[in-house]
């Protein structure tokens, strides 16, 4: 907010000597029309090159239109600087999309500033956000959401195949508000909560109660017992029984164990499913499965 | 004629998962939706939801980061519960059909990827000269004609493929291979699960995933006593961190 405030002051030394300029502001039209268009379109042209650039230039053209209209060169810069590569999460990360349309405004009403810095703020606040929106949102939140309404479906109830729709909800509001929190607070706020102890705290917090939610759900949907009857010295013994009685999950936890350390380890997903088939198929004709 | 109606259908039901318009798409991008939809369409709701569930197990900590597809959900889904569904499979086994098409779907996405460079081309050159009314086809019509066309015909191959031969490879299959493929596709769930943990990405929090495991083994609890005793372990963890860097500092 300084920043803003630094400008503003600038701003209005040649003011008092020339025919004072009316501020250029947005309309909030266009203002909803971007956050609308980041949240639902922009991701349609999703390419390897420019990743989702092509969208977000679109996105931003209500707003660029209103500040540059009456400036052709500006506005085909502005549209050019806007198409460049970029990727984030869609919902967390629209503050940084928020806050390039305040970095618009104030350089269309005259603030120094440079074109390079409003790429150069996307691209530097596009990771981290990435980071911080896909664990939040996409693994630790939608697993557990979907995993509530699963267990409804594998009853069969239809109720059990709306979870992601309300995940899409959630997210949808969450865009919708980082979008307008994101202008407010404008660029060096947001770099300030970046680095800030409260996001570690809660990307922590996400995460260890990801990895807990994930290993349970891990023993919930994954089946693998032994059919073996052990005959030792004239008694018999149901393994599978003896299993339960002393570490049940046993046989399901040793194989997820191994295949964690395999892919943790730089293994190729597709190289590990052609293992666990063979083994699979080996076990189930000797009988261990 | 029929089938090839029926195929193309199933194409066009597949476009939905990977259309990526407006992020609503996701909803159709899950399994347990075709489900429902495959559910309704052949006749049998209830199994057509439990499939889909079960298919959807697999992929439920998957997320597509950056845009990048690690397995398509719906390419997976639409080939795997028709044919199910038509010829009385069981969930583990449709699962275990599920996984190849979930592999196969994403060489198809990074080939739909990369034609998709050609759309901010256009745009570039649309704002050299000055032409912003294109840019809503550069961006959004354009590469949403191509998705369509390219992901019906595909899918609508394979599943024609797939319906037309599946009886007679099925009538090959051996006892112990279905065996072993009930076994299989009771696993695989799980192994979407390990990649989840591994996405997150933090090893050292790796005991919290064993102890979820574990509790859940003796507990059966429902997700949301898990939920709670989750939070309230992670709650604590992150206390524990706070004092420990207070302590240092």
């Amino acid at each position: 907010m300084a920043e803003n405030e630094t400008m503003t002051a600038q701003q209005d030394a040649p003011q008092v000597e020339e025919q004072a300029q009316p501020k250029k502001t947005i309309s909030s039209k266009a203002m909803r029309k971007t956050c609308f268009r980041m949240l639902t379109w922009h991701r349609v042209a999703n390419s390897l090159e420019y990743l989702y650039g092509t969208g977000v230039g679109y996105a931003m053209m209500p707003v660029l239109e209103e500040l540059y209209g009456d400036d052709s060169d500006e506005l085909k810069q502005a549209a050019q600087r806007h198409i460049a590569p970029y990727i984030s999460e869609m919902n967390l990360g629209n503050c940084i999309i928020g806050a390039a349309v305040a970095m618009e405004e104030d350089r269309a009403n005259g603030a120094p500033i440079p074109a390079e810095l409003i790429s150069a703020t996307k691209s530097g606040l596009m990771g981290p956000f990435a980071g911080f929106g896909d664990t939040l949102l996409y693994a630790t939140l939608a697993p557990i959401l979907r995993s509530l309404f699963l267990a409804f479906a594998l009853q069969g109830a239809v109720i059990g195949c709306f979870g992601e729709v309300v995940e899409r909800v959630i997210c949808f509001i969450i865009g919708w508000i980082t979008y307008f929190q994101g202008y407010k607070l404008g660029r060096t706020s947001l770099l300030t909560i970046l680095k800030s102890n409260k996001i570690e705290q809660v990307l922590v917090f996400a995460a260890v109660m990801g990895m807990f939610m994930l290993g349970a759900m891990g023993a919930q949907y994954t089946k693998l017992t032994t059919p073996l009857v052990l005959n030792i010295s004239g008694g018999e013994y149901v393994l599978q029984d003896m299993i339960n009685s002393l570490l049940p999950g046993l046989m399901p936890f040793t194989l997820l164990a191994c295949c964690y350390a395999y892919m943790a380890n730089g293994g190729k997903y597709l190289r590990m499913l052609l293992v666990v088939l063979v083994v699979c198929i080996a076990g189930s004709l000797v009988g261990i499965f | 004629m029929e089938a090839i109606l029926e195929a193309l259908m199933i194409g066009a039901l597949y476009y939905l998962a990977v259309c990526d318009i407006t992020p609503w798409s996701r909803v159709f991008s899950q399994a347990v939706f075709y489900g429902l939809i495959f559910g309704l369409i052949y006749g049998d709701l209830t199994q057509g939801i439990i499939l889909g569930a079960t298919i959807n197990a697999l992929y439920l900590g998957l997320f597509a980061t950056g845009g990048n597809l690690p397995s398509d959900q719906g390419m997976a889904a639409c080939f795997a519960i028709p044919i199910a569904l038509k010829y009385g499979l069981s969930a583990e086994v449709a699962v275990s059909l599920a996984v190849p098409f979930g592999v196969i779907g994403t060489f198809l996405d990074n080939l739909i990827r990369t034609i998709n460079g050609v759309w901010n081309r256009m745009a570039q050159k649309h704002i050299e000269e000055g032409k912003y009314g294109m840019l809503k086809y550069d961006a959004v019509i354009l590469p949403t004609v191509l998705r369509f066309v390219l992901n019906t015909i595909v899918m609508a191959i394979i599943a024609y493929l797939g319906m037309s031969n599946a009886e007679l490879v099925l009538s090959y299959f051996p006892d112990w291979l279905m065996h072993a493929l009930t076994v299989l596709g009771g696993v695989l769930p799980g192994l979407g699960f390990v990649l989840a943990t591994i996405y997150l990405g933090r090893r050292k929090l790796l005991p919290f995933a064993v102890l979820g495991f574990f509790i859940y083994t003796i507990s059966g609890a429902s997700i949301v006593v898990l939920g709670v005793i989750g939070a309230m372990i992670a709650l604590i963890y992150v206390g524990m961190m706070d004092d420990k860097k207070a302590v240092e500092a």
